[in-house]
């Protein structure tokens, strides 16, 4: 695995995390409280980027499976929490 | 996952055909994933309990979060993912014995988590000059204290950078030495991870 | 210095844990009461049940020393650590002693709180306040404690190391969890108040298990110890 290889790779990683933060700003101007789906998408949005970070950035994705694990487990707990929480919000 | 993580895995380099299997190892040092895996889920009961808030009194929440500047918090942001790069790609270059390129892209990211910490301090300027603080509503008080222990986190790392670009600084480093650059940039990782979250829930979240 | 007795003071932290717990519950504090009380509620607090509040108080207080023996081990481990010059063992020592302050004197206010039931319920409510505040805003030598023995852990080059380093990352990140209840002079109501879930719970949960997981890892380099010193198990030299 060259450096020029993992270069290229974080680099393209960075360009998904700020187009998905760019479309995330202009979502949330756009659309106003009250839409329940936007922010389940929303929240969804975020876990992803955040998943990009620890596979890429952190290299979990070379790590060993109990840890990688762990962390999978971390975003997919936060996001059921957080979607659940969302949903019982009272329009 | 969603569909959308699946095309991009597929798009980057490596997601499909032949891949050379390199060894599985932890990054950094192990005991930095008790740090750092322990404070996600301090913050995960962070980002639950505004939730719940949220939940309960959404148009007071809403109302607040019009007081927000998002155009500075997306400038944080992507300030905080640039940085996350150059440390990733810096520790590429320290790992392979380039020293002076590994201190350019930490430099930078340093510099990145300056202009963080510049503008953080203008929006909160603005919003204490607007009369809000860390008591004038259930979402300021989430706002200030949560954005707040991120901050400490952020000079906290930003301390951890500084260590990383003297160590740059010698002209040969040990094994140990890198596995520590390993570990503090994944320490900055973890600051970067968790502002992103923070950044949807204060600034995207209507 | 025997391995029993070592192991005598190792086990310090969990039994202090075991003495304030029970002590809590008696006393009434736990759960937390809200900020938000008036003093009539207060005063009424302290006015019901008041032998076993104040049979709890005591129990707490007696409680209150036992970070002194287990701190002193843990300060002895990281003498090791250190070698010769050992500022961090110090700061340990004294973040320790003045976390027992941070016990003591909530203990001594909250027993001043239910000492006279017939006063004048502002007063009762000024001194159960001055119990409910320092005892969750009282973060930083507890901070300093955890910070010495993370940087010890961590600074250590040799090549036999006594405590694993993700002990060292551990009390790092115990350090920062401490301060959360730092803030809740500003809040009476919410997860940052001195009854809220991250203020209270959160500390409370971590202070806890920071006591049974350093105790753990006494007892488990006892005999590590022992060998270091060249001594056996009754603090024998060989001759």
């Amino acid at each position: 695995m060259t450096s020029v290889t993992t270069g290229r790779r974080l680099t393209m990683v960075w360009l998904v995390l700020l187009a998905a933060t760019c479309g995330s700003s202009l979502v949330g101007a756009e659309f106003g409280a009250g839409s329940r789906s936007v922010a389940t998408i929303v929240i969804a949005v975020a876990l992803f980027k955040l998943r990009l970070i620890g596979i890429y950035f952190m290299e979990l994705r070379v790590a060993p499976p109990p840890l990688r694990l762990l962390f999978e487990g971390y975003v997919l707990v936060v996001f059921v929490t957080l979607t659940v929480l969302n949903a019982s919000v009272r329009p | 996952m969603t569909a959308r993580s699946q095309v991009t895995a597929l798009a980057l380099p490596g997601g499909a055909g032949p891949r050379t299997q390199a060894p599985r190892r932890v990054p950094g040092e192990d005991g930095i994933w008790v740090f750092v895996l322990g404070d996600m889920t301090v913050f995960a009961l962070f980002f639950a309990t505004f939730m719940y808030s949220r939940g309960k009194n959404p148009h007071a929440f809403s109302q607040d979060h019009h007081s927000l500047d998002v155009a500075l918090g997306t400038t944080n942001t992507i300030l905080l993912l640039s940085s996350s790069l150059f440390v990733a790609l810096g520790v590429t270059r320290i790992r392979a014995g380039n020293h002076r390129g590994g201190f350019g892209l930490c430099v930078t990211a340093l510099g990145c988590g300056v202009g963080f910490v510049v503008v953080k301090t203008v929006e909160w300027s603005h919003l204490f000059l607007a009369g809000k603080s860390v008591g004038s509503s259930e979402y300021f008080s989430y706002y200030f204290m949560f954005t707040g222990i991120h901050l400490a986190h952020v000079l906290v790392g930003a301390a951890v950078l500084c260590r990383l670009i003297w160590m740059t600084r010698q002209s040969e480093s040990s094994e140990r030495q890198r596995t520590l650059c390993e570990t503090g940039g994944i320490f900055w990782h973890m600051v970067d991870l968790l502002w992103v979250v923070l950044f949807a829930l204060f600034y995207v979240l209507g | 210095m025997s391995a029993g007795l070592q192991k005598s003071l190792a086990w310090c932290g969990v039994a202090f844990v075991l003495v304030l717990f029970p002590g809590l519950l008696m006393a009434g504090l736990l759960p937390p009461m809200p900020p938000t009380r008036t003093a009539e509620q207060v005063a009424q607090f302290w006015a019901t049940n008041t032998g076993l509040k104040r049979c709890g108080l005591v129990v707490m207080l007696a409680g209150s020393a036992l970070p002194v023996p287990f701190s002193t081990l843990i300060a002895a481990r990281m003498k090791q650590l250190e070698g010769r010059f050992t500022p961090l063992a110090y700061a340990q020592i004294i973040g320790a002693a003045l976390s027992v302050v941070a016990i003591v004197l909530p203990v001594c206010a909250f027993a001043a709180a239910s000492y006279r039931p017939e006063r004048d319920p502002q007063i009762t409510q000024a001194l159960n306040d001055l119990g409910w505040l320092p005892l969750v805003m009282f973060w930083p030598p507890a901070t300093v404690q955890c910070l010495a023995i993370g940087f010890a852990v961590l600074g250590y080059r040799g090549t036999a190391p006594i405590w694993p380093r993700w002990l060292g990352y551990y009390n790092l990140w115990i350090a920062f969890i401490f301060a959360a209840g730092g803030l809740a002079v500003l809040f009476k109501t919410g997860v940052f108040a001195w009854n809220g879930l991250l203020a209270f719970w959160l500390v409370a949960a971590f202070f806890g298990t920071w006591y049974v997981v350093m105790t753990w890892q006494l007892l488990t380099t006892i005999s590590h110890q022992l060998i270091d010193l060249g001594e056996d198990a009754d603090g024998n030299r060989p001759r």
